[in-house]
């Protein structure tokens, strides 16, 4: 059996969720099943423009074909046709107007899909809002497994995402509730789908006491990891925060991980330490009181099931329902709908170390059961498996 | 032993935690009560009116000023409980204000949950629409098929008529020549 993984960008400097995703479901099942990866040569989200070469290369063990961007994406010209598409009535081709625009606009991968699709016996797509999942599963819609990594976008609601969603073999999912809201849109409950969801890696070794002593950083602090940006909730996080620190006068931190692409208000209990390799990381994961999640749009929160990994509680954004699935599924964290949800919340959390200290171990127990690595592998495989037999 | 069922004071309210069975709903409905019913906060005054009432010094104040000011305030200090005792109605406007600040809070709280339960029903009524639009689609579709087998129905029908035409004019035709032959054979 081989399988051909098909992603919008693959790369060791890649941090993107669904990228990331990719390189670890492929370098994981490498170990079971010959498997190569068909990408662009991009390395930029907002533009596409190609970065790598063309051609073939090998990463951590996986073999890499690059097929060059067309042309790059105009990031004003696919923000006015996403709008008027958005707000106004529009045509299908108005919509694959769009799909053009937002790339990766790759046509020799398409096209090496089209000539070459039926040397693979499956061909997993990941990320199904881009150029390259819907041209490719219209390709080999008999091979094609989706993986689709949604979030409730807007854009999902388009009319070209729902005759996708009926298309592909099999479906991959990140959540329980990503494939209630697929299905509702497409009424593909013919579709064979798994819930899956992605394995995280966690260090052999990490202490609270290294981190602290390399960044300064005293007494309790929760802690928040990811892209600082709007679309994660980052601004209603720093206002709830510092009105949370003004109201309770509590002593408690907020540590902040992560490239920003918004301003970090100026506050003495507010650190931001910027992007942290891996193992810093999770030292400071160790220390944390809990993880706070604030994002409004999670397919499957990466970070959270870190947090839960190292047994650490997790308070997230309840207008998020795959968050708040997830906390309720693994009894591992609480979620706030607003301020005061969020006091209330953060307050017990902060307060009750007993309680701190069981969700910590339900969101273990919770990773076990479904996120290590032996579960994600073993599902995959046996999608792949079920295929088959039902050839 | 320890009772597993506490109660964790959190000011003056109270959640009850099973800790045997850790339930983050129940811990959720327990934490929106106490949100939802939530006082609002003391204003916090202080004592000191002078600290109360004095502008924050800003950075960039001139010695001069903070000078001035400093010597404003010890010429006052004696008039403070007065101060004080004029500044009492204005706290309880403040509290009332609040207060009716917390109802409007309350009933803002009341239209966002109506609101939050209109979205879902619309939410609802957008997956009918699009359900019954592809209905329509696929009965659109219908229509144009049978349309074309209608159509295809009638060429046939046309051709067939044709056939029987040329059929009857043979027929016609052999009749014609058996009387023709017969005639001949006769004479």
């Amino acid at each position: 059996m081989t399988v051909a993984f098909v992603v919008q960008r693959y790369g060791l400097e890649i941090n993107g969720g669904a990228e990331l995703h990719c390189r670890w479901v492929a370098e994981h099942m490498l170990r079971h099943i010959p498997l190569e990866v068909l990408t662009s040569c991009a390395l930029d989200y907002i533009t596409w423009r190609n970065h790598y070469p063309e051609g073939e290369e090998i990463i951590n063990g996986v073999r890499v074909r690059r097929f060059p961007v067309s042309r790059p994406r105009v990031p004003e010209k696919f923000g006015r046709i996403q709008n008027r598409i958005l707000e106004h009535e529009h045509r299908e081709k108005d919509e694959l107007a769009w799909l053009e625009e937002e790339g990766p606009t790759s046509h020799k991968l398409i096209h090496f899909l089209r000539k070459n699709g039926g040397a693979y016996d499956y061909v997993i797509f990941f990320s199904y809002r881009y150029y390259h999942s819907y041209w490719g599963i219209r390709s080999i819609p008999e091979k094609s497994i989706l993986v689709p990594t949604a979030e409730h976008d807007p854009v999902i609601h388009l009319k070209i995402f729902k005759d996708l969603f009926r298309m592909p073999r099999a479906f991959v999912y990140n959540s329980e509730e990503e494939r209630a809201m697929i299905q509702g849109l497409s009424q593909n409950q013919n579709i064979p789908g798994l819930v899956v969801g992605v394995g995280t890696e966690v260090p052999s070794s990490f202490t609270a006491e290294r981190f602290r002593r390399k960044h300064g950083i005293a007494g309790p602090y929760i802690i928040y990891i990811g892209r600082i940006d709007e679309n994660k909730g980052c601004p209603q996080l720093f206002d709830f925060f510092l009105r949370f620190k003004r109201e309770t006068r509590s002593e408690v931190k907020l540590v902040l991980i992560g490239n920003t692409v918004l301003r970090v208000p100026s506050h003495p209990d507010l650190c931001h330490l910027g992007f942290l390799p891996e193992e810093d990381k999770f030292d400071a994961l160790s220390g944390a009181e809990l993880l706070i999640m604030p994002s409004f749009y999670e397919s499957l929160s990466m970070v959270v099931l870190e947090a839960w990994a190292l047994g650490r509680p997790v308070l997230a954004n309840a207008k998020c329902d795959v968050l708040k699935g997830q906390c309720r599924r693994s009894n591992g964290g609480l979620y706030y709908e607003n301020y005061g949800e969020f006091r209330e919340a953060l307050t017990l959390l902060l307060e009750t170390p007993r309680l701190r200290a069981a969700l910590g171990e339900n969101g273990l127990r919770y990773y076990q059961t479904h996120y290590t690595w032996d579960i994600v592998e073993g599902k995959y495989l046996a999608i792949l498996n079920q295929l088959g037999a039902d050839r | 032993m320890d009772n597993p069922k506490q109660t964790e004071k959190q000011g003056v309210e109270a959640i009850t935690i099973d800790y045997d069975r850790v339930d983050v709903a129940e811990i959720m409905d327990q934490i929106k009560k106490i949100s939802a019913s939530a006082p609002p906060e003391e204003a916090n005054f202080s004592n000191d009116v002078s600290s109360s009432f004095a502008p924050a010094a800003s950075p960039g104040a001139s010695g001069i000023k903070d000078k001035i000011r400093a010597w404003m305030t010890s010429l006052i200090r004696p008039f403070f409980p007065l101060i004080r005792f004029i500044g009492l109605p204005l706290h309880q406007d403040i509290r009332a204000t609040q207060e009716s600040l917390h109802e409007t809070n309350k009933r803002l709280d009341k239209l966002t949950e109506m609101f939050f339960r209109l979205e879902e029903k619309l939410d609802r009524a957008d997956r009918d629409l699009n359900t019954s639009m592809e209905y329509i689609r696929l009965l659109h579709n219908l229509d144009h098929n049978l349309v074309v087998e209608l159509t295809k129905l009638k060429i046939e029908a046309d051709t067939l008529k044709g056939k029987f035409r040329i059929l009857e004019k043979d027929q016609d035709q052999l009749q014609r020549r058996e009387r023709t032959l017969e005639d001949k054979m006769i004479q």
